[in-house]
């Protein structure tokens, strides 16, 4: 008897260790959750899972056909612009698809859990599951798009080398940056389905905020300082182009830009923590 | 205290009561509980108690007790009154706002019914989720799958989806999981209120034979047939507290006689009618006049109200809706009242005895001011008020139903006279 696990249940929250710590005692029903949420968006519908494929294809094709073909943007990267622009959107894709996804992941599971305890925390985290998958898409769709600029022009539009890896953090830094917007505005959208709506007009504005379509270069130098405080997805993006097809990188800018990331990172996971408690309530 | 598998102390619930609001012309809650999450999250300001009283629920208030291995603990009360709260604070689902409770061991639950978990997975990983929120290793899992499978009669659908099996199993499932997954505490929620009698019988057999094997359950109901035969011992809670608790016929005999004696009426509310009349207040009275919750099937009973009329020159009736589920069964009228200065009547109306039938009845009194027309041409009437009373069978052989095997069926059931006469 004694060798049983014993719960304690108190009046105030539990401390952030303990909670950190249930989540990995939890870590087995990431799976199950990533799963349902993945298969919540196919549910009903016809193409089904094919859409999760579908959905961020489409924008890239419309982006690389407008800024090719109807309004030509130079890059002055010396790589043709669909590469250019890949190379910075599969990151940014994280962030634009997590907003998409993350503030309805929880009225998603709502009822399993009203039904059973588990870390409310993993919710958003198996939030990223679809994203990631996108994500993973992308990167397909890029090799493709290399691999047919190199076939055109004879010369690979890659930087191959150690940098290649510096993309590791920026993706790690998009995460985060969704996981920052997107758990406030999960917890939010469980009182009004307004946010989910406002969340994405804002992504696609921001994306316009972010050098994606356009290069760093067509802000003012002077400019360019606020972007990076206050729009930790520049340097993310930047980083990620950095590390797929070279050009320069500001490290200060960088530095400053991941600072700004995990401040409001730490900020909204204690948010989501402390008002996890609270959430019971409300279901 | 040690020897406990579960022990709960001073817990206590309260629910912040949100008054919606209208946004644009929506009435939504969502404002006033936001502003209360965020105020507990970001601000972190303790309750003003004082200030808020008026907007809190105490869904439980100052709750102890203490449930031994092998226990099986019978939760009774009316709707409301806080059982489902206290169950959902033990699985964890709601934090309490006071107190404390130490579990020993792996608790599973089900506390709403139809699992209905995760209906595009198949019964045999819905086995495994459980499992894994009760934090049960996979490998015992596995190993109580074919029991559980055997006790739920989901085996010959174990690998299809849950949402192809049969509607009712997904609650068979559910209970079965929860019985044979091998955890040290059960909490089940009403599991009771659904399935046919031989799945009663099955849970109720499951109930004791894990009892028996040192599961504590705590247990939910409102089947007192149900507490009595499978309870040890039953907690009565009313408006959140412990009214009782103690050995299982002691307490449940308290407990329908004070359901019997209609205390445990709904509180009329106030209503704010600035009208010239007033209903004040609807009841059930027994033969002797006394308020009722309920009323025996062989027996009269009235339904009383008062009525506050303070205008004199209106003329009031009463009318009395009878409904049962959401069929309107018939309407009466009281004579008409009138006074020349503000007065308040009572009336009442009788019910025979031998005229309802044993179901769950709801009676809507409204006033209805006579020659009087609101500004769209309508009868000036008050907003109705709702009284649910049940009629219950406790003497078969004096009732209509004497030489009746099976349910009472009906919307009433009156006793009327036969004539009878040889013609050949």
């Amino acid at each position: 008897m004694s060798a049983q696990p014993t719960i304690v249940i108190e009046a105030r929250p539990d401390t952030i260790g303990a909670r950190l710590r249930s989540l990995w005692q939890y870590r087995a029903f990431l799976g199950f959750l990533s799963k349902e949420i993945v298969m919540r968006r196919a549910r009903g519908t016809l193409l089904g899972f094919w859409w999760v494929l579908l959905r961020p294809l489409m924008p890239v094709v419309t982006l690389i056909f407008t800024f090719t073909s109807v309004k030509p943007v130079e890059t002055s990267a010396g790589v043709p612009y669909s590469v250019f622009f890949l190379s910075g959107y599969i990151t940014w894709r994280i962030f634009q698809s997590a907003l998409n996804f993350l503030p309805r992941t929880m009225t998603w599971t709502q009822s399993i859990m009203r039904r059973a305890y588990f870390p409310r925390l993993l919710v958003p985290i198996a939030g990223l599951a679809p994203t990631l998958i996108e994500f993973a898409l992308l990167l397909v769709a890029f090799a493709v798009v290399v691999a047919s600029a190199w076939w055109n022009d004879g010369q690979l539009p890659l930087r191959v080398g150690w940098q290649m890896l510096a993309l590791v953090p920026a993706v790690i830094g998009a995460l985060m940056f969704a996981l920052t917007i997107g758990m406030p505005t999960a917890v939010v959208a469980l009182f009004f389905r307004d946010v989910r709506y406002a969340i994405r007009s804002f992504a696609g504005v921001f994306m316009f905020l972010t050098p994606v379509v356009y290069p760093v270069t067509f802000i003012p130098e002077q400019y360019r300082w606020a972007m990076y405080a206050f729009n930790p997805m520049a340097a993310i993006v930047e980083l990620s182009r950095w590390a797929l097809i070279g050009g320069t990188l500001n490290m200060e800018y960088l530095a400053l830009s991941f600072a700004t990331n995990i401040v409001l990172f730490a900020a909204s996971v204690a948010f989501f923590l402390r008002a996890e408690a609270y959430l019971g309530d409300q279901l | 205290m040690t020897s406990a598998r579960v022990s709960v102390r001073n817990v206590s619930k309260v629910f912040p009561r949100h008054k919606a609001t209208r946004v644009r012309g929506i009435a939504t809650d969502g404002w006033p509980a936001l502003r209360d999450l965020l105020r507990k999250t970001i601000v972190r300001r303790e309750r003003e108690r004082a200030r808020h009283q008026r907007d809190q629920l105490w869904a439980l208030d100052n709750v102890s007790f203490d449930v031994a291995p092998g226990e099986i603990v019978g939760i009774v009360g009316r709707n409301g009154a806080g059982k489902s709260t206290l169950l959902k604070i033990l699985a964890r689902v709601l934090s309490p706002t006071a107190g404390h409770i130490r579990i020993h061991g792996r608790v599973v639950s089900m506390l709403e019914l139809g699992i209905g978990f995760a209906p595009d997975l198949t019964v045999r990983q819905n086995i495994q989720i459980q499992g894994r929120l009760a934090g049960i290793p996979g490998k015992r899992v596995l190993a109580s799958e074919e029991r559980i499978l055997e006790l739920s009669g989901m085996a010959p659908f174990r690998d299809s989806p849950l949402r192809l099996c049969p509607s009712g199993s997904a609650v068979q499932l559910g209970f079965a999981t929860m019985m044979g997954l091998g955890a040290e505490v059960v909490l089940a929620d009403e599991v009771l209120a659904v399935g046919d009698a031989a799945f009663r019988r099955m849970c109720e057999e499951q109930v004791e034979a894990v009892g028996a094997s040192g599961v504590s359950v705590l247990f939910v109901s409102h089947d007192m047939a149900a507490i009595r035969r499978i309870c040890s011992r039953v907690i009565w809670i009313d408006h959140g507290r412990i009214v009782q608790i103690g050995p299982t016929d002691e307490v449940v005999n308290a407990y329908t006689t004070e359901l019997l004696a209609g205390r445990l009426l709904p509180p009329l509310d106030g209503d704010a009618l600035a009208a010239s009349c007033r209903l004040l207040a609807a009841r059930l009275l027994d033969d002797n006049h006394a308020p009722v919750g309920a009323l025996p099937i062989t027996n009269a009973g009235y339904l009383d109200c008062l009525v506050r009329v303070s205008r004199p020159d209106v003329s009031v009736v009463v009318d009395i809706d009878l409904w049962l589920e959401e069929h309107h069964l018939f309407t009466v009228t009281s004579p008409p009242m009138h006074a020349p200065q503000a007065t308040t009547f009572r009336t009442a109306v009788r019910i025979p005895g031998d005229f309802f039938n044993e179901q769950q009845y709801q009676a809507r009194f409204r006033v209805r001011a006579l020659g009087h027309l609101d500004a769209a041409g309508a009868p000036t009437i008050t907003p109705e008020e709702r009284l649910d009373f049940r009629v219950i069978n406790v003497q078969r052989q004096q009732s209509v139903w004497n030489e009746w095997t099976g349910t009472s069926k009906g919307f009433i059931s009156p006793r009327l006279t036969w004539r009878l006469s040889r013609v050949q």
